[in-house]
Order: structure tokens, then C-alpha cells, then sequence
């Protein structure tokens, strides 16, 4: 953990040579080069002569927006060098609008459906005692009181209290968990931290130190979330994960926003990242999106210490 | 141009990594929790004394005096009794095009209510009466398919412009219930209710749907036929003659005047769950649904 943190303050110092970045063309007039541009004083990472593309530019063509481009890495070797080709993206999916109020409510909601408020009090009259009065109501000199529960006394019964265990479930809209999961991709796209390998079987070891050593060397941060087409990852990727906490495993039925930016790099496969893509534009092209919130319609509770300042 | 999506991908690409630590929602977009009420809901909203019970305003209308505003000022009422009246909702013939387009409608197989509703990007709510589609004018320029349409309300250009391409329109009337069977029809079937017998129109609506002007589905189809060419003289279009077309048997077809679904009789039960239709053998329930 030590060397990943190490590894991660001088990635922040070199963090202006980097030039491992991918190909960003967000359309044809704002192509950046830059990322693909090379001089004798930087580390760089040139593709093979043999590169190359993975899956299909029309598929990932909209009319108005050119597809996506991103380098296809491999685990086979530690080094930065390891590219093995390229492959397109999906502009819906990869490069939609970063709405991060989006991926707000998304973590909120993960956080919140789950959530029981155990917080319980007794009131007056679940306490024990105190049915008989205290004192008679004239001639002591003291205040008229009817039971020693009553909230007013020490050891008394708790007014307005919290009552019982309080289930916080809600259920955010379908069309704002689809947005947030597209927010996210392209979120951690935007900024180099969703990669792309041929394949998570590629890892030829199962030894933990070779993957923490990959992960520092290509500048993946400490956390890492290695997302698989199945649920069953491979053996040595599995091994490999098992004893260190901030390297992580996911199917891709599992992807989920709070995991997502909660890991610094994600790590896609090339079939679990088409899958993503097919999943997402089905879910975006849907015509009967509506109707799938029909079952939930449960409101959040929400608890603002404060009242929004004005904008 | 700024194209926003581009730039803000473009700007993040300097920002700090975005992370659960620096997420914000955009001011105002929710609401306040309640504040609670100490005490009785009744004394604090509705209290029986003091400011809050002795200031009241004047009624709406009320100017001063005894006049209304509203009997000085000239009425017109056009929506009164929008409640109770039948409303089509529409759907332009530029839509029905694009829905063919992008393969949401099978030309191939006549098209009703149903079809149109099943693509989700029709909006009929029967319990606001509506009583089905009113294909409009709109986009008839690019119109160019050739299909057996049924809809409740259509006028003599968007008539004109089916039958040119070789088309067969008829206007025809459900009833609300059977509006409801169409809309979502699973969602009916599963109520267990036998298929409806849809009733003939209200005295109101017998005239246009026994036109043959209207292609109405209760007018005579001799003079419809008179009427289709009548049409195609007065636009000034040749007449495709349906008769030797491939499709003929499609572009014919035409539900019972009583008929909801295709292929499903009123009267018949139909079970989801082991897929099976019962058919009623009482007489008297068989002559019900047959009259």
C-alpha cells in the first residue's frame, strides 16, 4: 500500500509528461493530437507495428458525433508499453454530458435505499411505571405532576423521540441510473481512468506483487476495479486480487456508479466493455422507459441541515 | 458554436478526478424535508382564533360591491365541458412515417390503436377520454407508405394522401372500455374479463362514421369505392387499383363492426397464463355478444 501511495505522489509530479493518455477526438473539429505527439525527453508508450482494431466504427457512429477512440492494453507485461491496439467507443456511452449532480444522486440513493434508522425511544407511557401519582395535586407545596415518566422528570419517557427502526428506501428513477452510469463512464474516460485490456485471462501470474507492480507502473491508481464479462474472473486475476483490499473484481451486471468512482482506475475487458455499451444504448433507446418506474414510486426522505442558498 | 458536451469533457480532462469526495447536486433541485407541527395538524393550520383565523380574502370574482367581474366581461367559453367531451389526441402522418422508418410499425399487417400504442410514443389515456387517434396533416409531404390503417379521426387531405400511395383508411369508433382493452391490452386481458363487444357510435358520432366521405366503418363499401375515386379526381392523383395489388388480402382486411382484437371474438376469455382462449357455450350468453 505504502509503494502505491509513493507510486501515486510521484505520478502527481509527472503528471505533465504523461503521455500514455487516450486518443481523444470528441469530434472532427476539436481533435487533440497532442496525446499521440512524441519527443526524445518523454517516456512513451508507441503501439506495436502490429496494432490492432477492435470492433466496429459504424456501430459506434452517430450522425452529428464521431466514435470514440481508446487504446486496448494487456496484462501480459508490467510495463507502460503494452498496448495491443485500439478500439471505438460509443459517444452516447463514453462521451455523454458529465452530469455530476447525476452521479450524486446515484451515490446518495446507494447509500440511502439500504439505510434503517434503528434509533428508538420510549415515550411516556411505554416505560416502566409511573402509573401512580406521585404526590397528591394540593397541600405539599410542590408542582403537580401525575407520573414520574412523564417526559419533564429525569429517567422519564423521551417526547417526541425517535420511533422504532425507520427504513430509508427509495428508488431513483430508471432514466437518472441509466444517466449516471453513462455520467460515470464518461467521467472516468474523460480523465484517463477507464482502461481497456484485451482480456483479464491475458494475467499470466496469480502473484499479487506482479499485479500491484502493473498497476504502479501504468499509473493506475492505489484502487483498482477490474470489471469482468462473467462472474466467474479468471483464476490468476482472482488469486492475484484476493489478499490486496484496493485491487477489486466485478461482473458486469454489477457496475454500479458508487463503485465506480469510489475505485480510481476501472479497468473494462473488451467484451464486458461492449456489453456496457450494448446494455446502456438499449436502455437510453428504449421507448417504453417510463413504464419501468411504474412498480417504484417511492419518495425520498431527504434531510437538509440547511436551506439551500439562493443561486 | 460552443458545443457544451465537448468543451466540459475537454475542461475535465484538468479538473481533479472526479470521486465521491467532491460530488454535488445542483442547488434547488430538491425539495425541503416538512417542518414538523408541534401539536394538533387541525389547531395549528386552522387555529379557531387570533390573526390567522379573522384575515380572509375575498372570493375569486368578487370586485367590490355586488358585481362580478365575470358578468361584466364578456365570456367565451370554447373548452366548456371538455370533461365529458370525446377527445382524439393526434398523431401526424410525419410521425406515422418516422415510426415506419425506424421499424417501430410492420406496414406488412394492418395497423388500429393497438399497433400505434405498442410503439410507447403515442400517448391515449382513456380515463381522460381519450377515445383514439386523429391522424393529422402534418409532414404529408414526406408520406410515402403504402398501409391498411384504421384510426378514429382523419380528414379528406390525409384520406387523399393514403389512398394515393395505394392505402386503404377507415375511421372507426371504440367504446371507452374497449379503448382501454387496446391501449394496453396485456394489462386488460389480465383483468379477467371476457373481450368486450364494441358498441355502436353515440347519436352525435353515427353521422361521421357511416359516412362514406369519412371512410367511415359503418358506410356502405360501394360507395366508398365511388368515393375514393371521387377523391382522387377532386386532388387530382391516379387511383392505384387495390384489386391487382400483391397485398390485397392486407389491404381489405377490416375488423367486425363489433370486433376489438383480430382474431378474438366479443365474448371470449382469454387465458395468459396456460394460453388458452375459452369460448362461451351458453345460448343466451352467445346470442348476447353476437347481436
Amino acid at each position: 500500500m505504502a509503494s502505491n501511495v509513493i507510486g501515486r505522489l510521484a505520478r502527481l509530479s509527472l503528471s505533465s509528461v504523461r503521455t500514455d493518455r487516450n486518443v481523444f477526438r470528441y469530434s472532427t473539429t476539436a481533435v487533440s493530437e497532442t496525446s499521440l505527439e512524441s519527443s526524445a525527453s518523454e517516456p512513451v508508450s508507441v503501439p506495436p507495428e502490429d496494432a490492432s482494431v477492435f470492433g466496429d466504427v459504424d456501430s459506434c457512429t452517430l450522425l452529428y458525433q464521431d466514435a470514440l477512440e481508446s487504446w486496448v492494453e494487456t496484462l501480459k507485461v508490467k510495463e507502460i508499453a503494452s498496448k495491443v491496439g485500439t478500439t471505438y467507443l460509443h459517444p452516447d456511452v463514453f462521451g455523454a454530458f458529465p452530469r455530476t449532480d447525476l452521479l450524486h444522486w446515484n451515490c446518495y440513493w446507494q447509500k440511502m435505499y439500504r439505510r434503517i434508522d434503528w434509533g428508538s425511544a420510549k415515550c411516556t407511557f411505554e416505560m416502566k411505571g409511573g402509573g401512580r401519582k406521585p404526590w397528591p395535586q394540593k397541600g405539599m407545596g410542590k408542582a403537580r405532576h401525575g407520573s414520574i415518566r412523564s417526559p419533564l422528570w429525569h429517567k422519564g419517557g423521551k417526547a417526541l423521540g425517535p420511533r422504532g427502526p425507520t427504513s430509508y428506501y427509495f428508488m431513483l428513477p430508471y432514466t437518472k441510473r441509466v444517466h449516471g452510469l453513462q455520467a460515470a463512464l464518461s467521467c472516468k474516460f474523460a480523465q484517463n481512468d477507464l482502461r481497456i485490456v484485451d482480456s483479464l485471462d491475458s494475467l499470466p501470474t496469480d502473484d499479487p506483487k506482479f499485479l500491484e507492480d502493473l498497476c504502479e507502473q501504468r499509473y493506475w491508481g492505489p484502487s483498482v476495479l477490474f470489471v469482468h464479462e462473467d462472474e466467474l474472473a479468471p483464476r490468476n486475476l482472482t488469486m492475484a486480487c484476493d489478499s490486496v483490499g484496493h485491487l477489486n473484481i466485478m461482473p458486469v451486471f454489477g457496475l454500479n456508479v458508487y463503485s465506480m468512482l469510489k475505485h480510481e482506475t476501472v479497468v473494462l475487458s473488451l467484451k464486458s466493455c461492449e456489453m456496457i455499451q450494448e446494455r446502456i444504448i438499449y436502455a437510453l433507446r428504449r421507448s417504453d422507459a417510463h413504464l419501468v418506474d411504474s412498480k417504484y414510486k417511492v419518495r425520498p426522505i431527504i434531510e437538509r441541515t440547511e436551506q439551500p442558498r439562493p443561486l | 458554436m460552443v458545443n457544451l458536451r465537448i468543451k466540459s469533457l475537454e475542461v475535465l480532462r484538468h479538473l481533479p478526478r472526479v470521486a465521491l469526495n467532491n460530488l454535488k447536486d445542483v442547488p434547488h433541485s430538491s425539495w425541503r424535508k416538512a417542518k414538523r407541527i408541534l401539536g394538533s395538524r387541525r389547531e395549528v393550520n386552522w387555529p379557531q382564533k387570533g390573526q390567522k383565523q379573522r384575515q380572509q380574502y375575498a372570493r375569486l370574482g368578487f370586485a367590490g360591491g355586488s358585481n362580478r367581474f365575470y358578468l361584466e366581461v364578456p365570456k367565451e367559453p370554447y373548452n366548456e365541458g371538455h370533461q365529458l367531451r370525446r377527445h382524439y389526441p393526434p398523431l401526424s402522418l410525419g410521425t406515422l412515417q418516422l415510426m415506419i422508418d425506424t421499424g417501430r410499425i410492420d406496414v406488412s399487417k394492418p395497423i388500429d390503436l393497438g399497433t400505434i400504442c405498442n410503439t410507447c410514443l403515442f400517448n391515449c389515456e382513456p380515463k381522460d377520454r381519450h377515445f383514439g387517434v386523429h391522424l393529422t396533416a402534418e409532414g404529408i409531404d414526406k408520406f410515402r407508405a403504402k398501409l391498411n390503417i384504421e384510426v378514429q379521426y382523419a380528414k379528406e387531405p390525409v384520406i387523399a394522401a393514403i389512398e394515393r400511395l395505394g392505402g386503404v383508411i377507415t375511421t372507426a369508433f371504440y367504446n371507452i372500455l374497449c379503448v382501454e382493452a387496446k391501449v394496453d391490452a396485456e394489462k386488460f386481458l389480465k383483468r379477467g374479463l371476457p373481450i368486450p363487444r364494441r358498441e355502436l357510435p353515440p347519436e352525435d358520432a353515427f353521422e361521421y362514421y357511416s359516412d362514406a366521405k369519412n371512410r367511415g366503418y359503418l358506410a356502405d363499401p360501394k360507395i366508398i369505392a365511388e368515393e375514393r375515386l371521387k377523391l382522387s379526381q377532386k386532388y387530382g392523383y391516379e387511383l392505384p387499383d387495390i384489386s391487382k395489388d400483391p397485398d390485397f388480402a392486407m389491404l381489405t382486411y377490416r375488423k367486425d363492426p363489433r370486433q376489438v382484437f383480430d382474431g378474438l371474438r366479443p365474448g371470449w376469455l382469454v387465458n395468459l397464463r396456460d394460453k388458452i382462449v375459452l369460448r362461451p357455450t351458453d345460448p343466451e350468453y352467445i346470442k348476447y355478444y353476437e347481436s
